[in-house]
């Protein structure tokens, strides 16, 4: 059958008269339905057929957005003409997007002897999807067999030890343990009568799972049934049938890594420009000449598309619009730290098939010891949509409690969301654009892109080789980034000796968590000029009291290092803390 | 500083150790007034009550130690070590006994379940009230007030003083939980706008607060469904309960009871860790400042009994909270002596009532007569030592008339 | 609550909180519920010349923080508190501040002062 015939046929099963064009393998789908969920379902039943390379989905549902999306590209226009002939400067390549992505390619290019820029639009990096999910670098067993997700989960779960020494960032391969109970294989039970459906869930379904990891390229699996589980998690439900023990998994603090690959990227001469969104772009025919920013034009040889939720908005502008991300929302819970050792490794309970709202999920630990319940997957119209829903909450607590059923569920410290960005097709799009030379698309990261995020950036340098760049490899090169040291992990001599030369590591700001003036003044060095920036890099705010002893000083710090007035405090992008001085009166 | 300043004037050897840059605690930012009307018979501003014992510290010579975090403490055995960390560098403490005066900390959104996202914006009460006070900063100008508290109430006040251009308050219960006083002096005279039966469902806004989504709750605070409106504002400022800063004393090893969030402790306020004393909010929190005070010098007693190496009974007695009463201290009588017994309950019910003091056979041991009990106020009761000897266990009761 | 001529009232003197029931025929008031005379003699005052204490601050130069608190030495009339806050708008002290101190004199022609809550030491 055509790829033509293919998706006639599956557009066919919907009551709406929906027109489709083919071009080089990406299907663009025109017309008219009632709700956003029935846009997301046609856009995935064109994606998941064999041969579409992406699906372009400009069908519009009953409330589109048409207003706002009208305002949004007047102000652009705007924008765009005021800055095209405002030259920054002249660049090999200019990296979109200051996410996972955007930083592990930065840093990977870095390595190379090329004049690079980052540019992000926030007023930091790793504020969109980066800094919301729950730090796992998964195994690799997950993703489907043959895509591009599965090759690089795994080439990208085995380069974190190295990484993450060489970024001084906290990294534990703490293993993953999944549950076989009862519930299960629920979905099946009336096929499998009696003992039958025991049997099957603890002594066949293992063994299937660990084959998918095996195939996928996952090593060290194992089966594990009766007492054993319970040595490895001693709080777990007592109604695990077995266990798959997958020992590759592991956390971080997905922020720490992102800031760690900018500052290294940094150091090897990167320029990172925040607060910098693209407009536009400038083209010769078929190639990008420069990207255009509401702070000027950076002229470019070549141009990455990491802009996570936002790449199809920029494939399109540059003009090669391949695909479109239907943002799917994920909400996490998090749990004070005083839980540290009520779980020990990324946690869940398997489903098949999986329940619609959780695409996976579990219990996890961070590194910090803090434990993690999530995420969700909620399909969202509006990509910036952050919102934590009551009910929400409470279907994560439910879902998860038969897991840990004596978990202190009321030690809730936070609650947050992030917004994934795939694509229809729902696997990693990194390849040079279609219709244009010289750009290349790194779209599509969604889980696992955190775990990928290091064979990805080699992946897409490669990418970029066969476009023609040409690397020579910086032999000054320097892949070591030092943390910022922390007051509440030295030992006490050293920290002793460091308040002697500078008192203000002696001078403990946040409470909680135990982090001195000393640690927050180094982070605004290192770049963070916003009340979330430091908390990103010191872990301020992150404690049993979140935030509500040490805003204040730390809002009083930022001011005095900025030399702005404490009114003007930034919590994130262009979030103001404070309004104004009291009767008028400023100080 | 009550505590310090008492041992010190029975001649111990007494240091100071406080976290912020000078002693006084949160009473800096309580510019209001009402604080000292037991103890010194005026209604005086926090600053000044703070500052009567500041003086007093200064005038005993005691040694303060300010801008100091205590980063470790081994509580066990005779000799206890605190590992503190200062501008001044790391420094190792020994003393015989400590006495924990760390107070509280504000309960956030988060803990309550409030929906939405996490723009700039969103406070607790006593943030604001530092913000406003000391650094004269507004947090806003179209005030959302959660909670039916005190320093929600407070906080409004200094607010609607200091120029905002609009202020809401909404809270769950029927009417506002804090002190008549506050009701009267800061939400009545100003004609402030209140609603009853609401809470706040989730906040809107991306980078700064741009409103918040209302609903009603029924008398359980079950939510109404359909009842949700959209409050437009600019900042949430979340009033809605202080919780003890226990976790300090859960590192050391304490027993936390889970109804004050506090520690567990004896008459004379030592936790289940020998020679460690709490008073002040850090134990329960305490409507007045003179009950915390006098928390103080109890505890400064229990260290005087401790040093001293004097009796404890044989049996401990368990002091119970009844049915009707949600919290109760002491957890237990430990040792042997002859003053009263302070007790601090937190009524379960409202309206006229009788505090009964019962023995572990039901009988009555004491009875005392309130005019109004409430959840939200505190109730302190003196028990003669007398009336409870023999008694096994004790029960603390509420009951209406 | 406020009918006619029969008020009720919460006392604030104290931390008590005792429900004052004010009748007012004519010239004559009649409190009742009251603990103490303090509320007695508030209950009278309150429904014919309502006072309070207000607490606020004033911009203070040279010390550790921008804001010195400050309060009225005695109640004064309710509907004098604006007056008071607008008197103290832009009013600028120097630190060293002692607690007690005078910051305005007979402030709004009140004929109370407004006194500083706290010592504020002079820095840098």
């Amino acid at each position: 059958m055509s790829l033509e015939s293919k998706v006639r046929k599956v557009l066919g099963r919907f009551p709406y008269e929906i027109t489709f064009e083919i071009r080089d393998g990406v299907v663009f789908l025109d017309g008219e339905v009632e709700a956003y969920e029935e846009w997301v379902e046609i856009g995935l039943a064109v994606g998941s057929i064999k041969g579409v390379e992406g699906v372009v989905n400009r069908i519009k549902w009953k409330d589109y957005p048409e207003e706002e999306l009208r305002r949004k590209e007047e102000l652009r226009r705007k924008l765009y003409e005021e800055n095209k002939g405002r030259i920054i400067g002249e660049y090999d390549v200019v990296i979109i997007g200051g996410g996972v992505a955007g930083t592990a390619i930065a840093r990977e290019l870095s390595k190379y002897r090329l004049k690079v820029a980052l540019l992000e639009k926030a007023t930091d990096v790793s504020v969109g999807a980066s800094k919301a999910n729950n730090g796992m670098i998964h195994p690799g067993v997950a993703p489907k067999r043959g895509t591009l997700k599965a090759k690089l989960n795994v080439r990208g779960n085995a380069m974190y030890d190295e990484l993450a020494r060489d970024l001084g960032v906290k990294f534990k391969r703490v293993g993953s343990l999944w549950l076989i109970t009862p519930r299960t294989l629920q979905k099946y039970r009336r096929y499998l009568p009696g003992p039958f459906y025991k049997f099957v869930s603890a002594y066949i379904f293992p063994y299937l799972v660990k084959l998918k990891g095996m195939l996928n390229g996952v090593k060290g699996i194992r089966i594990i049934r009766g007492e054993g589980i319970w040595k490895l998690e001693p709080k777990a439900t007592r109604e695990a049938w077995a266990a798959v023990y997958v020992p590759s998994t592991g956390i971080l603090d997905p922020y720490d890594l992102v800031v760690a690959l900018a500052e290294n990227a940094i150091a090897n001469g990167v320029e990172i420009h925040l607060e910098t969104e693209v407009v536009g772009f400038i083209r010769e025919g078929e190639t990008i000449k420069g990207v255009v920013t509401n702070r000027g034009t950076f002229l470019a040889r070549y141009v990455v598309n990491a802009a996570g939720v936002f790449a199809d908005e920029i494939a399109e502008l540059a003009g090669s619009r391949e695909y479109t991300i239907h943002p799917r929302k994920g909400v996490i819970l998090l749990f004070d730290k005083e839980l540290e050792g009520w779980v020990n490794h990324c946690v869940t309970e398997l489903r098949f098939p999986a329940p619609a709202h959780t695409k996976g999920g579990g219990i996890n630990p961070t590194v910090h010891g803090n434990i993690l319940w999530g995420p969700t997957a909620v399909e969202v119209p509006d990509k910036t949509d952050t919102s934590v829903h009551p009910e929400e909450i409470e279907e994560i607590l439910e879902r998860y409690r038969e897991i840990y059923p004596d978990f202190p569920r009321h030690r809730i410290i936070r609650y947050f969301a992030g917004v994934r960005a795939p694509t229809f097709t729902e696997d990693f799009i990194i390849r040079p654009a279609k219709w244009v030379k010289n750009l290349l698309h790194v779209a599509g990261i969604q889980s696992p892109g955190l775990a990928s995020a290091p064979a990805i950036a080699e992946y897409a340098v490669e990418q970029l080789r066969s476009m023609g760049l040409i690397l020579e490899p910086k032999p000054d090169f320097n892949p070591h980034r030092e943390p910022i040291p922390r007051a509440s992990e030295m030992s006490l001599e050293e920290l002793d000796r460091r308040i002697k030369e500078d008192p203000r590591w002696g001078n403990i700001v946040c409470t909680c968590e135990m982090v001195s003036e000393a640690e927050i003044v180094e982070a605004i060095r290192r770049g963070a000029s916003t009340l979330d920036a430091i908390k990103r890099r010191t872990r301020l705010g992150m404690g049993t009291c979140q935030g509500g002893y040490c805003t204040l000083k730390a809002a009083e710090i930022l001011s005095r290092e900025l030399g702005i007035p404490i009114s003007q405090v930034v919590k994130e992008n262009g979030g103001r803390l404070f309004n104004g001085a009291v009767r008028g009166e400023e100080p | 500083m009550a505590a310090a300043v008492k041992l010190a004037g029975k001649g111990y050897d007494v240091a100071l150790i406080e976290r912020k840059e000078e002693l006084g605690g949160i009473l800096d930012q309580c510019i209001h007034d009402g604080f000292g009307t037991k103890i010194f018979g005026k209604a005086l501003s926090g600053p000044e009550f703070a500052g009567y014992f500041i003086d007093e510290v200064s005038k005993l010579g005691l040694d303060v130690h300010l801008n100091t975090y205590v980063k470790s403490v081994n509580a066990g055995g005779d000799v206890k070590e605190l590992v503190t960390v200062s501008p001044r560098g790391v420094e190792r403490i020994k003393a015989r006994s400590i006495v924990y005066a760390i107070g509280c900390r504000e309960r956030h959104p988060f803990e309550i379940k409030v929906g939405g996202t996490r723009p700039a914006g969103v406070y607790t009460a006593g943030m604001v009230q530092r913000l406003v006070n000391l650094y004269g900063i507004l947090p806003g100008k179209r005030i959302l007030i959660v909670g039916g508290g005190d320093v929600g109430m407070i906080v409004a006040r200094h607010l609607y003083l200091e120029g905002v251009e609009s202020i809401t308050v909404v809270f769950p219960e029927e009417f506002f939980v804090g002190l008549p006083r506050n009701v009267q002096q800061c939400i009545l005279d100003f004609n402030i706008p209140f609603r009853p039966r609401t809470v706040v469902k989730e906040i809107v806004g991306k980078e700064r607060v741009e409103g918040a989504i209302l609903v009603k709750v029924d008398e359980n605070w079950r939510p109404i469904p359909g009842t949700e409106e959209f409050y437009p504002c600019d900042t949430v400022i979340f009033s809605v309960g202080l919780v003890p800063y226990a976790k300090k004393l859960r590192a050391i090893g304490a027993e936390i009871d889970p109804r004050t969030r506090g520690p567990v402790v004896n008459e004379f306020f030592e936790t289940t860790v020998r020679g460690v004393f709490a008073a002040g909010n850090l134990v329960q929190i305490f409507d007045y400042v003179d009950d915390a005070v006098e928390s103080a010098y109890i505890a400064a007693d229990g260290v005087e009994k401790y040093l001293a190496g004097e009796g404890r009974l044989d049996n401990p007695v368990p002091f119970k909270p009844g049915s009707n009463v949600r919290t109760l201290t002491p957890h237990r009588l430990e040792w042997k002596d002859e003053r009263p017994v302070v007790a601090f309950l937190r009524p379960a019910v409202e309206g006229r009532a009788w505090i009964i003091v019962r023995g572990g056979n039901g009988e009555i041991l004491k009875k005392e007569f309130r005019q109004y009990v409430r959840p939200s106020t505190l109730e302190r009761i003196e028990i003669p030592r007398e009336a409870i000897s023999g008694a096994e266990e004790v029960y603390v009761d509420v009951a209406r008339v | 609550m406020w009918m006619s001529r029969e008020y009720e009232v919460l006392c604030i003197r104290c931390p008590k909180g005792c429900r004052l029931r004010i009748t007012v025929e004519g010239n004559a008031v009649h409190v009742s519920g009251f603990a103490c005379l303090e509320g007695k003699r508030f209950g009278e005052e309150e429904v014919r010349n309502p006072k309070r204490v207000v607490t606020t601050t004033v911009r203070i130069l040279n010390a550790r923080y921008p804001r010195l608190p400050v309060r009225t030495a005695e109640p004064v009339p309710k509907d004098k508190i604006r007056d008071v806050i607008e008197a103290l708008k832009g009013v600028v002290v120097k630190a060293p501040v002692r607690r007690g101190q005078v910051i305005v004199k007979d402030v709004a022609g009140t004929g109370v002062d407004v006194i500083a809550e706290r010592d504020m030491e002079a820095v840098g």
